[in-house]
């Protein structure tokens, strides 16, 4: 069975829209990504010897960036386990899948 | 065979739409329009204009030229008064100026009554089908499937990629709006050739071919949605082939939608597919080549053609009584067409009589499936691709996309907008809505400049057409009105799925109300008389019906309540400690086997996200209970962090696998000795301790808590055994007149201890600290979620706390969520309150601003004065739950 | 025609440990083997054996020593079994995923099924959907709808070799 998962295609900014349903690596195959919550962007945890500020920023506010991020999911209709993946999200394009190593600069 | 229409037999064919077997009966208005009620006949046979709308067996705007006629169907038509032949109505088109496009943006403002006036009467005349309210919706089937390669039409092209992609080793499935491939091209080349492709096709195992499923829209995924008569479809290929075809330009010019005004396409089919003559005498407007065959299709079927109108290059040699190069201008009549002005290239305008006047336009693609289909893996094939090419073009091209799709697609991505081609100054753009090119000018001149604003101010392409017909024609008046400003103005309007109208019963078709999950006993529970309750996904008890009877059993003699929708965790392994005293604030290392402790669970700013109890069990393993609303979210969240931390544990979700059950009163222990020879007394079994026993000859894990602050036993046990155990504690319960209790109960028993329920009483801001809850944190660990923030908060005294209060005997018990005022002055408000029957005044809890928040203050709740408690109004020495 | 039957008290053991400790577990005859996880496996058996098995893996995981856990699950999840010609129309109409190929041996993969959290075994002809015990009710209820429309009938389980391993079990792929 082949797949059109294509991670050597470089993502492109559309014009006219993105994708917002894409897939998922995990052991039993790639699943919609409604199988799955979201975890939030992976951060560094905070330093015991943060400022203040530092705190609030780390608890409050998140980069968001709107191009890739290394991001987090729980499979909770089906393995029950984290994934951790590369993601474009301007484009919904998975550049690293769970277990796939992310090339700089492949976007 | 004949089917009911509006009170007479009509007889019908084998192979005869409605469309056809009523036009063979001498119908030729088959409808009155959308605002203005003008008459409307047959135009494009394809199923793509709004003109052939019917009500078939009570089913509303049903097309008449897409539904296979069946003996005993009853159709009629729609949208006139007193009928569509004589429709009083139409009197609107009479006044069709005092009626602008968004005229009901400017009129019937003031006064105030004229609006509602207005729309009902604007409902009533406007529209299409009256559907019948009291009809129920139908469960629709829904399924999915999963081809790897997704043909959309069976035409030429399409069947050629379909043994393309087939070839390839895919398997493919391919869908056709129409009932067979090549229903409604007429005899000829095409569709000998569609024959053959299709008998081909039919024989090879990997092809699937599903007739009378209409795409009607394109998805992320790719998901494709089609319809069948009774059933729902949610394909998922992983290449998808566009072979939907292509329609003729819809063609602008006074007259262009009176009846008798054909597409050639169309009259074509009528002639040579169905075998009914469209009209006596014809004119044809051959743009191309391909209506010229039309028009000797019109010929062999005995029609007249009295002249042929060509565009230049169109060799229409022989065929017709007179060939004239030049274009069409006007159709001329009153509810029919009776002759056509043509106007020749030299200039000369002439009237043609005639009561059939075929337009042969240029082929446009059919551009809704291809422009949804962007960012998917897609490609077109055939009139979607080329409009207008010739057949072995179209099938070359099908192969060539069924080749391509075998092989793996890559992404598609709409070309960009072309010009649109020039649009005629005078007729109906959208014969849909009814809206005119004056009626658009006049927007523009208005200041509604660009399509995407003309859109949906006129209302053009929101019509069942949904843009096949006039979205380029709407582009095009924009363009001519502001030619410098192309890109602005004249950009493709977006276009958004369903492509075709969709009935709700279909779009729900497979939806799922609210999931309800249940402990074991829950068909018990509703035995017995229980209304229930959400707690989250799950449903608990409320009460069985009288509230304070289960309270009084629990306070004065013995209740049982389900909590089995109680997360429940078994957390083991090698780093199961260090995992504990870093996921909860309070130490867990030095819990013996045995032992137990409340336990908060707190989320990185020190804010409490749930609450529960840690039992150590034998063996090293513990054994963690969380809220019923918690649990799913806890077990992602523990595993979390269980990643972070690189921990060797196991958490277990257990919720499931056990039910639980808590016995609690002065009476039940008397009761539980009935059921176990274990020791339970004081000395064998104290206060916040857990032993395993055998109760009724299951093994449990017995838990001694004090949630509701009598003595009570909370028993854990294998779910399967939930019914036999609950069945047991009623009936050895009876010598004390046991009850069951539920959540109404519940609440207040616990309110009487001042013990809290997370997110009723608690919120997204509230630290131990706040609920004077200090005791529950030990900030000398080392390491646990939240205790940086918590120690950053302890640099401040909170801006409220929660504190208890009471109010006189007497008082009424104020609402949940009541404001809390000091001296006039906002301070708080209340966020649970009942009436204590045991202590006879209300009770509750309260958020109050810190100054004012200590024991024995004063403060106000809805006007009456109420005091500020110290923890427990009920027995606060806690002497019965350490019984 | 598909038919549906539900095999209570099917014995479900979840293993837990070291994702090679897992690979080296033999297999106890009579079940039927899924490995969700790196670090879970679970193993079905027929009802009444769940102690036999427990007993069993602790045996073989007692040198892991805490590092493995070896729990009883049997109350915690819903057996049914689609059987019969056509059980495929029946998933299709209650999840959105394809399911893998079997040529003969169960194959286990997990998805939505019926909007919740499922565990599958897919057979020839045969598919074995356990969920949480706390839908059951739902569960049971959207497979009578969706079976309906291919005829299928709810019918009492065999007596016999309820979860399909025939007389000495069967090895998963």
């Amino acid at each position: 069975m082949y797949t059109f998962h294509n991670a050597a295609r470089k993502p492109a900014l559309y014009p006219y829209g993105t994708v917002s349903h894409f897939h998922i690596k995990t052991p039993f195959g790639y699943r919609p990504v409604s199988e799955f919550s979201y975890g939030g962007e992976v951060r560094p945890p905070l330093p015991a010897d943060a400022s203040d500020e530092e705190a609030i920023a780390h608890l409050w506010l998140r980069s968001n960036v709107a191009g890739v991020q290394r991001e987090r999911w729980f499979h909770s209709s089906g393995t029950r386990r984290w994934y951790t993946l590369v993601r474009d999200t301007r484009s919904n394009i998975v550049l690293a899948q769970p277990g796939e190593e992310y090339q700089e600069g492949s976007a | 065979m004949s089917i009911q229409f509006e009170g007479r037999e009509v007889p019908i064919q084998p192979g005869d739409t409605l469309a056809s077997a009523l036009y063979r009966d001498g119908v030729r208005v088959f409808s009155r329009s959308f605002k203005y009620h003008r008459p409307r006949g047959l135009y494009c046979l394809s199923g793509d204009c709004p003109n052939c709308l019917v009500t078939v067996d009570g089913e509303v705007n049903v097309r008449a030229c897409m539904c296979k006629a069946e003996d005993g169907q009853t159709v009629s038509r729609q949208n006139a008064w007193p009928s569509v032949d004589k429709d009083a109505l139409n009197i609107i088109d009479k006044g069709h100026f005092l009626m602008p496009v968004g005229f009901y943006y400017k009129a019937g403002i003031k006064p105030k009554f004229a609006w509602p006036m207005a729309e009902g009467v604007i409902r009533r005349v406007a529209g299409l089908g009256f559907s019948d309210k009291s009809d129920a919706p139908r469960d629709i089937d829904r399924i999915n499937r999963h081809p790897d390669v997704l043909v959309i039409g069976a035409g030429v092209a399409g069947l050629s990629a379909a043994l393309a992609a087939a070839e390839g080793g895919r398997r493919v499935m391919v869908i056709d709006e129409q009932a067979a491939p090549g229903d409604r091209v007429a005899q000829g080349p095409t569709k000998q050739q569609i024959d053959a492709l299709a008998a081909t096709a039919a024989q090879n195992p990997g092809i699937e071919i599903l007739p009378g499923t209409a795409a009607i829209g394109i998805y992320e995924g790719p998901m494709v949605l089609a319809l069948r008569t009774d059933q729902v479809l949610h394909i998922h290929p992983q290449a998808i082939v566009i072979a939907s075809g292509g329609m003729e330009i819809h063609r602008i010019f006074p007259g262009n939608d009176l009846p008798g005004v054909f597409m050639a396409r169309g009259a074509a089919r009528l002639a040579g597919a169905h075998g009914v003559k469209p009209g006596d005498v014809a004119v044809v407007w051959a743009e191309t080549q391909e209506a010229v065959e039309h028009a000797r299709t019109l010929q062999a079927a005995g029609v007249r053609v009295a002249c042929v109108v060509t565009a230049p290059g169109v060799d229409a040699q022989g065929v017709g009584e007179r060939q004239v190069e030049g274009e069409v201008v006007e159709a001329k009549g009153k509810k029919k067409v009776q002759g056509a002005i043509v106007r020749a290239a030299g200039g000369a305008t002439e009237e043609v009589a005639c009561d059939l006047l075929a337009v042969g336009a240029e082929i446009q693609q059919n551009m809704h499936l291809p422009r949804l289909a962007y960012d998917l893996p897609c490609v077109l094939a055939g009139d979607a691709a080329l409009p207008g090419s010739a057949l072995d073009v179209a099938a070359q091209s099908g192969t060539q996309a069924g080749q391509a799709a075998a092989q793996g697609l890559p992404l598609y991505v709409n070309p960009p907008a072309t010009e649109p081609r020039p649009c005629g100054t005078a007729g109906y753009v959208c014969i849909c809505e009814d809206v005119s090119v004056a009626e658009v000018e006049q927007a523009i001149d208005e200041g509604f400049e660009s399509a995407e604003l003309l859109k949906r101010y006129t209302t053009v392409t929101m019509g069942p057409c949904q843009g096949r017909l006039c979205a380029d024609q709407l582009r095009a008046i924009a363009h001519r009105k502001t030619p410098a400003e192309a890109a602005r103005v004249a950009a493709p309007t977006t276009l958004r799925p369903p492509v075709r109208p969709i009935k709700m019963e279909q779009a729900a078709a497979g939806a799922r109300h609210h999931i309800e999950r249940h402990t074991p006993l829950h068909q018990k529970h509703l035995e017995m008389g229980a209304s229930t309750l959400w707690a989250g996904p799950w449903k608990r008890i409320f009460s069985y019906g009288d509230m304070q009877s289960e309270y009084e059993a629990v306070r004065h003699r013995v209740g049982v309540i389900d909590v089995g929708t109680l997360g429940k965790f078994l957390l083991a392994g090698p780093d199961v400690v260090e995992f504990l005293e870093r996921i909860y604030p309070m130490r867990v290392a030095d819990l013996e086997p045995g032992r137990l402790r409340y336990g908060l669970m707190l989320e990185e700013g020190g804010v409490i996200i749930d609450d529960g109890t840690v039992c150590a069990l034998e063996g090293g393993a513990f054994y963690c209970t969380v809220t019923t609303s918690g649990a799913e979210r806890l077990e992602s969240w523990m595993l979390d962090w269980k990643e972070a931390w690189g921990l060797d544990v196991f958490v277990v979700n257990q919720t499931a696998s056990l039910a639980a059950v808590n016995v609690a009163g002065p009476h039940a222990r008397d009761l539980l000795e009935k059921l176990t020879d274990d020791p339970i007394d004081k000395e064998a079994f104290p206060y916040l301790r857990h032993r395993r026993i055998t109760v009724n000859g299951v093994s449990c894990l017995a838990i001694r808590l004090g949630f509701v602050g009598e003595l009570a036993y909370e028993l854990h046990f294998p779910a399967a055994h939930a019914v036999e155990m609950w069945d047991a504690i009623l009936e050895a319960g009876k010598e004390w007149d046991i009850r069951p209790f539920g959540l109404d109960a519940q609440r207040l028993l616990r309110l009487e201890k001042g013990h809290i329920i997370i997110s009723q009483d608690t919120d997204f801001e509230t630290t131990p600290w706040k609920v004077s809850m200090d005791w529950a944190v030990k900030l000398d660990k080392p390491e646990f979620v939240g205790k940086a923030a918590l120690i950053r908060a302890q640099r401040r005294t909170p801006r409220e706390m929660l504190v208890p209060w009471k109010m006189d005997p007497g008082m009424a018990a104020p609402p949940e969520g009541s404001t809390v005022t000091i001296g006039g002055s906002l301070a708080g408000r209340v966020t649970s309150s009942k009436m204590s029957y045991v202590l006879g005044h209300p009770v509750g809890l309260a958020w109050v601003t810190s100054e004012h928040a200590t024991e024995g203050g004063t403060i106000t709740i809805g006007g009456a004065p109420a005091t500020i408690g110290g923890h427990a109004f009920y027995d606060p020495e806690g002497v019965k739950l350490r019984a | 025609m598909p038919d549906l039957f539900e095999v209570k008290g099917a014995a479900k053991v979840r293993c837990f440990g070291k994702e090679a400790v897992l690979d080296g577990l033999t297999q106890p005859s009579g079940t039927l083997m899924g490995r969700i996880a790196p670090d879970e496996v679970i193993f079905v058996g027929q009802p009444g054996t769940a102690e036999a098995l427990v007993e069993d893996l602790q045996g073989q995981l007692a040198p892991e020593g805490n590092a493995a856990l070896v729990v009883d699950h049997t109350d915690g999840w819903t057996f049914f079994s689609l059987v019969g010609e056509g059980v495929e129309e029946v998933f299709a109409r209650e999840a959105n995923w394809k399911l893998p190929e079997s040529s003969g041996a169960p194959v286990f993969t997990v998805g939505k099924v019926c909007h919740v959290a499922g565990k599958l075994f897919v057979r020839p002809n045969r598919i074995d959907i356990m969920t949480g015990g706390e839908v059951r009710a739902h569960v049971h209820e959207s497979l009578l709808h969706a079976g309906h429309k291919v005829g299928m009938h709810e019918v009492a389980a065999p007596a016999v070799d309820p979860i399909g391993v025939g007389a000495e079990g069967v090895a998963v792929s």
